[in-house]
């Protein structure tokens, strides 16, 4: 505390000691010099009345031409102890009477006129000695100035011991007055070095006066409960950001970090101090998007930056963050820093990764899979075909040329063969076409479905009446579709439509369509023996057959072939049906404009 | 005979101017203690107060007689000129008898030694300076005694007399003096 404080005690010390000093100086040559300047009056002034007796006294003398007499006169000039010496000249300026007696010419004073003169430190004065008016001679004194130095020499010696016990004086009383001014000042730099060291802010200065610095003290007070109030609010805010996991770094304008969250410690291994002062930048090898503005300019002209950057941290390891800037103005709204909030994304780009180059190895496993699959089974059937045409072929031409000689059974055998050799054929058909949907690569092209349905009616006869009645309402619109598959579809479905209808039944089927925004579903509906809710999800799978064979004929491939087909034109197909009631088949597909 | 007188005077006054002017040796005819003398003579008129009634009105000149042997010749005359004594003027007088009636500094020649106590006599009770070079003229009852002593002048001075004249003298002239009671 003494060495903090002791320049401001040593200048309001000195202040007061100077000034002491300076009035005491001041005073004390004042009166030295009034002093000696009316010593010398008081002297001229003594001399001039002793000389004018004397030259007074020496009238006579020198009328009556004695000079014994005047010599006697002059000698009594020796109780004056001023007086050096003492010339009496007559009126032709020749000597008359001197003293001491024994004074030598080259001493004497020459005449000169009446009146007095200082000169080198000694007093001449020129008394005329005056008779009836006229000057009969003329007295010199030479008076030394010895007595007045002694007296400004004594006077100088009072003056300092004065000053010397007034300084003494001052510097006591200097120290109990500067106490008034300096501890109250004491108190507030002693308590603003513990704030500032200590960043303490619950500390307060006492108040010592009731003035200026009394009133300083309450505003400094002021001003520290309310930095402590801040400081407690940034605290607490601070807190919740190291609570957070992502790393939070707030960077000033010339990039260097200033806030660096616990998060940030955890996420990149930099402790706090190791990354406060540092470029961002730098420490973290940032690595912005190669596409874009750069995030700094950007953050600086909006305000905000979000985006993806690639950090290393402290081990050397890479990792990606999802980071959100944004800016931190000033009052004036210039720019002040950037607070920063980085999210770990590594994982999540790693998993990401990971199951794309999954995704990719699998698809291309399933690919190979599926294509040697879909060979092989085009192969199978393909080779299939030919010996069911061989035992077909061949049991009907046992029945042609063996009718004669074969019994009834033999030919019931036979037909039965003969049958289930179709029966297999048109399963091998259904198959090759439902594995050519799923395989064969197309484009698709508008195509109206008046058209379709028009030309797949007239060349349908088990479409026609009399075996069924099949009705479609305008408009149906037209759909993005392929149009031999979009046949096959129509085919299967309005096949099925005629098929499934209890006995006895006229089959009767309406077509229509609904147009969407972008598509348009096709109904159609029939008053067939409709599907058990149960069924109806198994019904498009391939050999989801629901009935057992004797009662309707089919492969069971149909409805697959046309879900397939309809998802390789990226629509979707359904149905909503009840046991006795009908089925209500719909196609979703992509609506075509032109 | 004031013809003669006058005419002597006007010589005397021709001499002496030559001898101060021009003619320093006929000056030097008078002795030197005689021309110290009467510079002594006059200036002790500045040295005594007269009363008022010695002087017939204030700007009345202050005369002074010699009588008889004149031991100064020209030098008193020449001595006087233009000098005051207490603001008069200073006249020589004349040398004849009833000059001494109105004179105020009687200079009683040492010729007159042997008639110093009827001279004086005939003064007495007059306001008038009484001086003299002769022997025992104080004692004889006149006021000053002037001397010569070795080249320096001396005066004796009786108080008494001049007392009892109305005289006043200066004390510093005193000082220098020797007094007879």
């Amino acid at each position: 505390m003494m060495c903090g404080g002791g320049s401001l005690r040593g200048r309001i010390r000195t202040v007061i000691l100077l000034t002491s000093i300076t009035v005491l100086l001041v005073n004390a040559i004042a009166f030295l010099i009034y002093e000696v300047v009316s010593l010398r009056a008081q002297m001229v002034r003594n001399l001039s009345t002793l000389a004018a007796v004397i030259a007074d006294n020496c009238a006579a003398p020198l009328a009556f031409n004695v000079p014994a007499t005047a010599q006697e006169i002059l000698a009594a000039l020796k109780a004056e102890p001023d007086i050096v010496s003492a010339v009496l000249y007559a009126s032709d300026q020749s000597v008359f009477a001197q003293f001491p007696d024994s004074l030598p010419p080259s001493q004497m004073t020459p005449p000169d006129a009446a009146g007095y003169r200082f000169e080198s430190g000694a007093l001449l004065l020129f008394q005329p000695v005056l008779q009836e008016g006229k000057s009969i001679g003329l007295l010199s004194m030479h008076a030394s100035l010895r007595s007045i130095f002694d007296r400004a020499w004594n006077y100088g010696i009072i003056a300092t011991v004065i000053l010397a016990a007034a300084i003494l004086l001052a510097f006591v009383l200097s120290d109990i007055l500067q106490r008034r001014i300096s501890n109250p000042i004491f108190a507030l730099t002693t308590g603003a070095n513990r704030i500032s060291t200590r960043g303490d802010y619950s500390i307060r200065v006492p108040k010592l006066t009731n003035d200026e610095l009394g009133a300083f003290t309450d505003s400094f007070n002021a001003m520290v409960a309310q930095i402590q109030s801040d400081q407690d609010r940034l605290r607490e805010q601070a807190n919740l950001l190291n609570l957070s996991h992502d790393a939070i770094i707030v960077r000033d304008t010339r990039g260097l970090i200033t806030f660096w969250s616990r998060g940030a410690v955890e996420m990149y291994g930099f402790s706090e101090s190791e990354a406060l002062g540092k470029a961002a930048r730098d420490l973290l090898h940032t690595v912005f998007p190669a596409e874009g503005q750069d995030p700094n300019d950007h953050v600086l002209q909006t305000g905000r930056w979000d985006g993806e950057l690639r950090h290393t941290r402290k081990d050397g390891s890479k990792m990606f963050v999802a980071s959100r800037w944004s800016l931190v103005r000033n009052s004036d709204g210039s720019p002040k820093a950037v607070l920063q909030s980085n999210t770990d994304i590594t994982q999540k780009i790693q998993f990401q990764e990971e199951l794309e180059r999954l995704v990719q190895e699998r698809t291309v496993k399933l690919r190979e899979t599926v294509g040697e699959l879909e060979a092989f089974s085009y192969s199978v059937s393909h080779d299939m075909r030919s010996p069911l045409r061989a035992m077909h072929g061949y049991a009907r031409v046992l029945l042609a040329d063996y009718k004669g000689r074969l019994d009834e059974v033999a030919i019931k055998y036979l037909e039965r063969i003969m049958r289930a050799a179709i029966r297999l054929d048109v399963l091998v058909q259904d198959i090759l076409a439902y594995s050519k949907v799923a395989k064969s690569e197309f484009t698709l092209q508008p195509i109206d479905l008046e058209q379709l349905l028009t030309d797949l009616l007239a060349t349908r006869p088990e479409l026609q009446p009399p075996s069924a009645t099949v009705t479609f309402i305008s408009p149906l619109h037209k759909v993005f579709a392929h149009e031999a598959y979009l046949t096959q579809c129509f085919t299967n479905l309005l096949g099925n439509a005629v098929k499934f209808v209890p006995p006895g039944v006229h089959p009767q089927v309406a077509i229509r369509g609904e147009m969407h925004d972008n598509h348009i579903l096709v109904w159609i509906e029939d008053n067939g023996i409709g599907i058990d809710p149960s069924h109806q999800d198994r019904i498009f799978e391939i050999f989801g057959r629901v009935h057992p064979d004797k009662a309707y004929s089919g492969t069971g491939i149909g409805l697959a072939i046309v879900k397939k087909a309809v998802q390789r034109m990226n629509g979707e197909v359904g149905v909503i049906s009840e046991v006795g009631k009908g089925s209500r088949f719909w196609l979703k597909l992509r609506r075509s404009e032109s | 005979m004031g013809r003669s007188l006058d005419r002597r005077g006007f010589l005397g006054c021709l001499w002496g101017l030559l001898a101060a002017v021009l003619c320093l040796p006929e000056a030097m005819a008078v002795t030197k203690e005689y021309q110290l003398m009467s510079v002594i003579l006059w200036r002790l008129a500045q040295f005594v107060e007269w009363p008022a009634s010695a002087f017939a009105s204030p700007d009345s000149p202050l005369i002074i007689a010699v009588l008889g042997e004149n031991p100064f010749g020209t030098a008193l005359e020449l001595a006087t000129r233009g000098e005051t004594a207490r603001g008069r003027k200073i006249v020589i007088g004349a040398q004849a008898s009833d000059a001494i009636d109105r004179c105020h500094i009687l200079f009683v020649s040492s010729s007159e030694k042997s008639r110093f106590k009827d001279i004086l006599r005939s003064v007495s009770g007059k306001h008038i300076l009484t001086v003299s070079d002769g022997e025992g003229f104080s004692r004889a009852g006149g006021m000053v005694d002037l001397f010569i002593d070795s080249g320096r002048a001396a005066m004796r001075v009786n108080l008494r007399v001049a007392d009892a004249a109305g005289l006043a003298f200066d004390a510093r002239v005193l000082r220098m003096a020797e007094v007879v009671k």
